[in-house]
């Protein structure tokens, strides 16, 4: 097994086993978002593959992290990847630990802003596979994080 | 393939399919982490064998655990696998300890969903905001050498290293631009005597592996942990310089968040004024989180 393929493994049971991720049908939606990350890698052209890899990963996230939200009663405004995070910073229903200002300020610089570019400006495409590794772990870093909140 | 990941890949083939089981996980800040990851809907298990250097130094094993307690969340239990032969100490630590051969009660266990013992919220939360801190510090100092290193190395053209006497001559030109003094070691002298005794040192073309030992010692100062529960002692980090940096296989920057994790701001060797600046504002803000 690739490290790549047992980072995803680990990522799936983390979210597997999250009690948080409860809601009906959620934990398959999201365990197949990551699966499509891999399966992108036998995409040709190598724009698209890496736009895809972002885009799966980020549906991925941000369905995790409404349904984190969601779990707890927590309202995000706006419902979206940042607003969620912001809400994680404030005290959380059921939740002991909140976000820290600085892992908001870096999964927002670092995921919210870079996904945002990707997936909202034409003809934005990373630059080197490397670019895209570095994005996808961070998004791997911030569930990890809030699930363990 | 050590015996011990052998154990963990037959133990995962052992469950249906309702059990999601994962062997050798790759967890984003963790660079030794449990053998196994089971889940059920809801409910985490990490699972811990054994591996033939924690049998005679347990130590390590207790890093182990210790580093995975405080990254996993609070309601994921730690056990352990025993092989049938094996005495094993300080089992005290896990929720639950398992024959190996016994799947059936494990997988009892799993469904069963106990609640861990251990209440140590309050610590995690506090290893949690150390390491964003730690993590954000370390990134500005080695950021962009490891990504820089990465890239090379993705695309085949591994730099070559420079022949010793260039290199050491070119140190030499370093230290003497920076106003280091030289200690007899042949390693620039941390002039910050605030750091001195926090500073570890990374060898030429580190691997994560070689990360890992100063992880482990940085975090057992940093924490503690006595049947099952985690204490914090003392959050201060450690310094990991090298000339070179170590990157990750397939998450470039993960030796530089598993070493944040553990407290250590990997840091070039050569940028001494940015990270005497890096560290000063570091430590104050760590100063403050227990206040």
């Amino acid at each position: 097994m690739s490290v790549h393929s047992r980072r995803v493994a680990a990522i799936q049971a983390l979210v597997v086993g999250s009690p948080a991720l409860s809601a009906p049908g959620l934990i398959p939606r999201i365990v197949a978002e990551f699966r499509e990350v891999g399966l992108c890698r036998a995409v040709h052209s190598r724009n698209r593959r890496r736009v895809l890899q972002i885009l799966h990963s980020t549906r991925a996230l941000d369905s995790a992290l409404k349904g984190f939200a969601a779990h707890h009663a927590c309202t995000a405004r706006p419902p979206s990847l940042g607003g969620y995070l912001r809400a994680f910073c404030r005290p959380v229903p059921g939740v002991t630990g909140q976000l820290s200002s600085a892992d908001y300020l870096t999964f927002r610089q670092r995921i919210v802003d870079r996904r945002n570019h990707y997936m909202h400006e034409a003809g934005a495409f990373p630059a080197t596979d490397t670019e895209v590794m570095t994005l996808l772990s961070d998004m791997h870093h911030c569930l990890t994080t809030v699930l363990a909140l | 393939m050590k015996r011990a990941d052998l154990l963990a890949r037959q133990i995962a083939l052992n469950f249906d399919a309702s059990v999601t089981v994962v062997a050798q996980p790759d967890l984003p800040y963790l660079l030794n982490g449990p053998d196994l990851l089971l889940a059920v809907p809801g409910f985490l298990v990490a699972a811990y064998v054994v591996k033939v250097a924690e049998s005679s130094r347990p130590y390590l094993l207790r890093s182990r655990l210790l580093a995975s307690k405080l990254a996993l969340a609070s309601s994921t239990a730690h056990v352990l696998l025993t092989r049938d032969n094996a005495s094993v100490k300080s089992t005290r630590d896990f929720d639950e300890t398992f024959r190996a051969s016994d799947r059936r009660s494990l997988g009892q266990y799993l469904h069963f969903r106990p609640r861990p013992s251990s209440n140590d919220d309050g610590v995690r939360h506090l290893a949690h905001r150390r390491f964003s801190l730690v993590y954000y510090a370390a990134r500005q100092l080695s950021e962009s050498r490891v990504l820089d290193r990465y890239e090379a190395r993705r695309q085949g053209r591994r730099k070559r290293r420079p022949k010793r006497g260039s290199a050491s001559g070119k140190r030499a030109a370093r230290i003497q631009q920076s106003g280091l003094q030289e200690s007899q070691s042949g390693r620039p002298a941390v002039e910050h005597a605030i750091y001195a005794d926090r500073t570890m040192w990374l060898p030429p073309d580190p691997k994560p592996a070689d990360v890992l030992r100063d992880v482990n010692a940085s975090l057992s100062k940093s924490f503690a942990l006595d049947n099952g529960q985690v204490f914090a002692i003392d959050l201060a980090p450690d310094l990991l310089l090298g000339a070179d940096l170590p990157v990750g296989a397939y998450d470039p920057l993960k030796p530089i968040r598993a070493a944040a994790f553990g407290g250590c701001v990997i840091s070039p060797e050569d940028a001494p004024e940015r990270m005497a600046s890096v560290m000063e504002r570091l430590d104050a803000r760590i100063g403050r989180l227990r206040r």
